[in-house]
């Protein structure tokens, strides 16, 4: 990982071949963040199986969080510049300034933000930045048992993000690019059991 | 998506009195209609006071209001900028001929207010137009918040005239109803455009949850104020205005009910007839 701040673009790989929706990811991010009960920073959802078994049958896990976006609908909305991003292009909420309006919510098109009904603030995923600052992986990556998320430095083309997106150009597949949100958060298609997916994106 | 009934309640308050205070000053200036801008301006600034009263009922942190106003490229920053200097404006409208006389300057008080309140409604329009959520990521969003807002605001300035006794020029009445028609014809063109805007959002207003509030919009915001937008047309009646006036705003929550159930956000793969779950 690049310590090098003045130009460091954080971004997250997840290969969607890998996951098996163990959810580990999902509690190991509960338990480093002190996630409020009831709440979820990310979420390993599943889209099928449909289709006809034995050959026509579709399934992936999908990976939900905060995309870390270049240019985020939520920072735009936010009326009291709660949300903001690092110059490392972390997307974080300061909780001492939000009011609750629930904007940012209704704008992000990735389901990832919610209001915690204890401080009345919403949150989500922080990309685990007190961890990244020690130059250490967030807790979902680190914790995840097939090793299919990737994070580091987008920017340094040699950072290992940098190399397994090269590796993949084929396979590389952002959530509704089409907003002009710019997530940094890229996902690896799956080989199989996404034909649906990859036909509609003409891959 | 979760109703928001503060947000109903404002958004209602702030069509119906910006309103009426911009088809009032529309009126007096295309019909030469002779209606006290005080009187109008307090029943706007009422409404707008409860309007805001409610709005900051919608807020998890209330006390943190003021924050607000630190993001100039958000709608909502926005409107909080332009609401202290609107408020003003109407007090001044109000306070003129009451406790000081402006003159000749009347005229560019009232315009001064007519523009912040219209550019309050613009921003609220903006405020909904998002592309997470397809059934508002659409220009008729800001249309309808004008369009509701001339609806209202035309049928306030009809009660204004027959209860103050002033002469009602048949041109002025048509122009509410022909307001009022335009309104309700756009509000179908959104529920047509609704039953398939895309990413996976498609929604029939006859089905439920959506029957009993489209029905009762039907009702009370279509059927019920163009009867009784005629009716003033044949004789002159406050409580037909009065009564028009309270159906309208009922039927403009009624379609922001609707508006809010049917914000259903994109789904994350639309090219898929199911969505994903979390039934592991």
């Amino acid at each position: 990982m690049s310590t090098n701040t003045t130009t460091v673009h954080y971004g997250m790989v997840i290969d969607l071949d890998k996951c098996t929706g163990c959810q580990a990811c999902s509690v190991a991010c509960k338990m480093e963040n002190n996630v409020e009960l009831g709440l979820f920073w990310l979420r390993v959802k599943r889209m099928g199986p449909i289709g006809k078994y034995p050959d026509d049958v579709e399934m992936f896990y999908f990976p939900n969080q905060c995309m870390h976006c270049a240019e985020p609908s939520c920072i735009k909305v936010c009326p009291t510049k709660a949300t903001y991003k690092t110059e490392e292009g972390v997307v974080l909420v300061d909780a001492n300034r939000c009011f609750g309006c629930e904007y940012c919510i209704w704008a992000c098109p990735y389901e990832a933000r919610s209001v915690n009904p204890k401080t009345k603030t919403v949150e989500k995923c922080i990309l685990c930045v007190h961890k990244l600052e020690k130059n250490e992986k967030p807790a979902c990556a680190y914790t995840c048992t097939t090793g299919c998320r990737i994070i580091g430095d987008l920017n340094d083309p040699k950072s290992e993000i940098s190399q397994v997106l090269k590796n993949n150009e084929d396979r590389h597949f952002t959530i509704h690019s089409e907003f002009g949100n710019e997530p940094s958060l890229v996902y690896l298609l799956p080989r199989k059991g996404a034909e649906t997916l990859c036909k509609s994106i003409g891959r | 998506m979760q109703i928001h009934w503060p947000l109903i309640i404002s958004t209602v308050c702030q069509r119906v009195g910006l309103g009426a205070f911009i088809f009032a000053y529309v009126a007096s200036a295309l019909f030469g209609l002779e209606l006290p801008m005080n009187v109008v301006a307090i029943f706007t600034l009422a409404l707008l006071a409860i309007g805001g009263v409610a709005s900051i009922f919608h807020l998890k942190r209330p006390q943190r209001f003021f924050n607000a106003f630190s993001n100039m490229g958000s709608h909502l920053t926005q409107e909080a900028l332009i609401t202290p200097f609107l408020g003003i404006a109407l007090l001044v409208c109000v306070l003129n001929g009451l406790i000081f006389e402006v003159g000749s300057a009347t005229i560019i008080v009232d315009t001064v207010t007519a523009v912040l309140a219209l550019a309050f409604l613009v921003c609220t329009g903006l405020a909904y137009q998002m592309g997470s959520r397809p059934a508002w990521n659409t220009p008729f969003v800001l249309a309808l918040f004008l369009l509701t807002a001339l609806e209202a605001g035309g049928i306030a300035v009809l009660v204004f005239c027959f209860v103050l006794n002033i002469t009602a020029p048949l041109l002025l009445i048509a122009s509410v109803l022909v307001c009022t028609a335009i309104c309700i014809t756009t509000q179908i063109a959104y529920v047509i455009r609704m039953r398939g805007v895309g990413y996976g959002v498609a929604i029939n207003a006859f089905d439920n949850p959506y029957r009993f509030t489209f029905v009762f919009w039907i009702i009370s915001g279509a059927a019920l104020p163009l009867i009784g937008i005629a009716l003033c047309l044949v004789f002159v009646s406050s409580l037909v205005a009065i009564c028009s006036l309270l159906f309208a705003a009922l039927g403009i929550a009624a379609w922001t009910v609707l508006f809010f159930k049917g914000a259903l956000k994109v789904k994350m793969f639309p090219m898929y007839s199911v969505d994903l779950n979390l039934d592991m």
